[in-house]
């Protein structure tokens, strides 16, 4: 079943396109990434998403409702931390959590049970009795987090998850994520500029640049469209002298590959050439790098198109139209776009 | 509302704000003009000016110098000067429920709770209200003991008549209506608390021409005068309120400020 759907879905503001365009499909029980750089429209698209803002042009949905018109029922199944949306600063962490329990008609019990659950989870439960408004900014990220979930929801929007924490936090918070997504089903989609993060927490990602999305996928769908290919490492003995077809790189000697399947057959060939073998290994390409190619392939493909519109100009008007016009919306899971 | 109420007292400025101002223009004031007009010395053959006569003519001729001069006071300016006190407290509360709120970035965390911003807009407004016409009213109890005690010393005639009646209800809880919802409009267009309490100028003005033309001998607000500038006021602050109501949404109160970078990353 699809939590979140979106159809074209287009922001302008103040007369500037933010968003342009974006379908994308989140599945219940699946956590799915908005990744991109700076002014990529993630934020704006996590705000059309929880109804803070509507649509110019296309329209979304979360659980089967409109955002924009369904707002506080939707908000009773949904879960929002902005990256800037904080706790009452007069209250303690403990007051904030039973308030927004109350808003949400939980009852005493519940809300101590729920808030007891996500502070320990969280590693928050000391600072409890603390007003938020004192909280390091770490745990002031994790108490939003746990006010967003204390209600239960089906549907959990993040902003920039990872931003403020530190690497312990950061997999506490990790940890809670992939427990809400398998124990309790949520559809978690995460709005980040941190790929690794993204791609720790993630299944499904959605590559974005300025309002734009470049492509979408799993991970290796992901690779394989943006054509960026594994790359075995081999680390031999000292004066072992060159592997043929091979590069060294942070002193092992590293090819690309298109298969791991290619992996048996080259350490095969290296210690049938009686080199002494200390590691092989294969390196993934992460989503960075996958973001990174896709974003090259954008700016190639826009650059061969403006050559080829400019060729035609100087030729001729109107001969012949440019191989390679990316429609809008259409693009296919793992394929790369061209920037429009 | 009870989190706006706590929220609201438990800043030391505002709570300051709160209670002093009140206790100023409701204590402080009267004493300050019994004390003045007791020890000022009064010379041979002083007389109240006409014009003061002549807007209080039920008592031309019946009342002492000093007399004369606390029924003026408590009959011609201090109205005026206790209406300050709905208007003052409920854009301080406003401002820091609205304005406060949206500057610490609590009203959109609030906005994604499960309160519809109607709901959210009505509790604020109400709260906001009700701790302006219960300060008030506070206000109007220390006023009423200082005034009485006054009135008693120098032997004026009691002060509560028709008109402070109607001072008291309809127009108190008006006014304070009126101040929350002004300050509730302008939450779109300014970006801070302090911004916000500067267009209090634009609320207190009229209420100091009043109060200049009344202590000057100009005119004198008829009860009946007050009692349909309550009517008209307090129809102008529903059809405010409606308004306000209507771009109390995420979408006008976040997105107003051109540039912002939220909207951008």
């Amino acid at each position: 079943m699809d939590a979140i759907t979106a159809f074209g879905l287009t922001k302008q503001y103040a007369g500037r396109t933010v968003l342009q365009g974006l379908n994308l499909q989140v599945q219940q029980g699946s956590a799915m990434a908005c990744a991109g750089w700076e002014n990529s429209g993630k934020t704006t698209l996590i705000r059309l998403l929880s109804g803070l803002c509507r649509p110019t042009a296309g329209e979304c949905a979360v659980l089967g409702m409109s955002p924009a018109f369904e707002t506080a029922k939707l908000h009773a199944r949904l879960g929002v931390v902005l990256d800037k949306a904080p706790l009452y600063s007069g209250m303690t962490l403990g007051e904030n959590l039973r308030f927004f329990a109350g808003i949400h008609n939980m009852d005493g019990n519940d809300s101590l049970e729920r808030s007891s659950f996500l502070l320990h989870r969280l590693g928050i439960w000391e600072y409890r009795d603390e007003k938020a408004g004192a909280l390091p900014t770490g745990v002031a990220r994790r108490a939003s987090l746990a006010r967003a979930l204390m209600h239960s929801p089906q549907v959990l929007l993040m902003d920039e998850a990872a931003r403020g924490l530190d690497a312990e936090t950061a997999e506490i918070v990790q940890d809670l994520l992939a427990y809400l997504v398998r124990e309790e089903g949520i559809a978690l989609l995460l709005g980040t500029r941190n790929m690794q993060y993204a791609q720790r927490v993630c299944d499904s990602f959605s590559l974005m640049q300025a309002g734009v999305l470049i492509a979408r996928g799993s991970l290796e769908s992901l690779r394989q469209g943006a054509g960026v290919r594994f790359r075995a490492a081999l680390r031999l003995g000292e004066g072992e002298g060159t592997l043929p077809g091979f590069h060294l790189e942070d002193g092992l000697w590293q090819k690309e590959i298109d298969s791991e399947n290619e992996m048996p057959a080259i350490i095969a060939q290296a210690v049938g050439q009686g080199k002494s073998l200390y590691e092989a290994k294969l390196i993934r390409p992460t989503l960075d790098e996958i973001y990174r190619a896709c974003l090259a392939g954008g700016r190639r493909r826009e650059m061969a198109y403006e050559q080829g519109t400019q060729r035609q100009e100087d030729k001729a008007a109107g001969e012949e139209t440019p191989a390679d016009g990316a429609e809008s919306g259409t693009e296919q899971p793992g394929e790369p776009r061209g920037e429009e | 509302m009870k989190k706006d109420l706590s929220s609201l007292w438990s800043r030391k400025g505002i709570r300051a704000l709160l209670v002093l101002v009140p206790l100023f223009l409701a204590v402080i004031v009267p004493i300050v003009y019994f004390t003045a007009i007791s020890l000022v010395p009064i010379a041979p053959g002083a007389r109240v000016p006409e014009g003061i006569w002549a807007l209080l003519p039920e008592y031309e001729g019946k009342l002492a110098y000093r007399q004369a001069w606390m029924e003026a006071f408590t009959t011609l300016l201090c109205p005026m000067l206790f209406l300050c006190v709905p208007l003052l407290t409920g854009a301080v509360s406003a401002a820091c429920a609205f304005i406060g709120e949206k500057e610490e970035g609590t009203l959109e965390t609030l906005m994604l709770s499960s309160m519809n911003a109607r709901s959210i807009f009505s509790a604020k407004i109400g709260c906001c209200v009700m701790l302006s016409v219960f300060l008030s009213l506070m206000a109007f109890a220390a006023f009423f003991l200082t005034v009485t005690v006054a009135d008693v010393l120098t032997g004026a005639p009691f002060f509560l008549r028709i008109d402070w009646l109607i001072t008291l209800f309809p127009l108190t809880p008006v006014m304070s209506l009126f101040s929350v919802v002004f300050i509730s409009l302008i939450i779109t267009r300014v970006h801070s608390t302090g911004e916000a309490m500067q267009t209090l100028g634009y609320l207190i003005l009229p209420i100091v021409v009043v109060y200049l033309v009344q202590f000057t001998g100009v005119f004198r607000l008829h009860w009946a005068v007050l009692l349909v500038l309550a009517a008209a006021l307090g129809a102008v602050s529903v059809i405010l309120y409606n308004i306000s109501a209507q771009n109390f949404q995420p979408e006008k109160l976040f997105v107003q400020e051109a540039g912002d970078s939220v909207y951008e990353s």
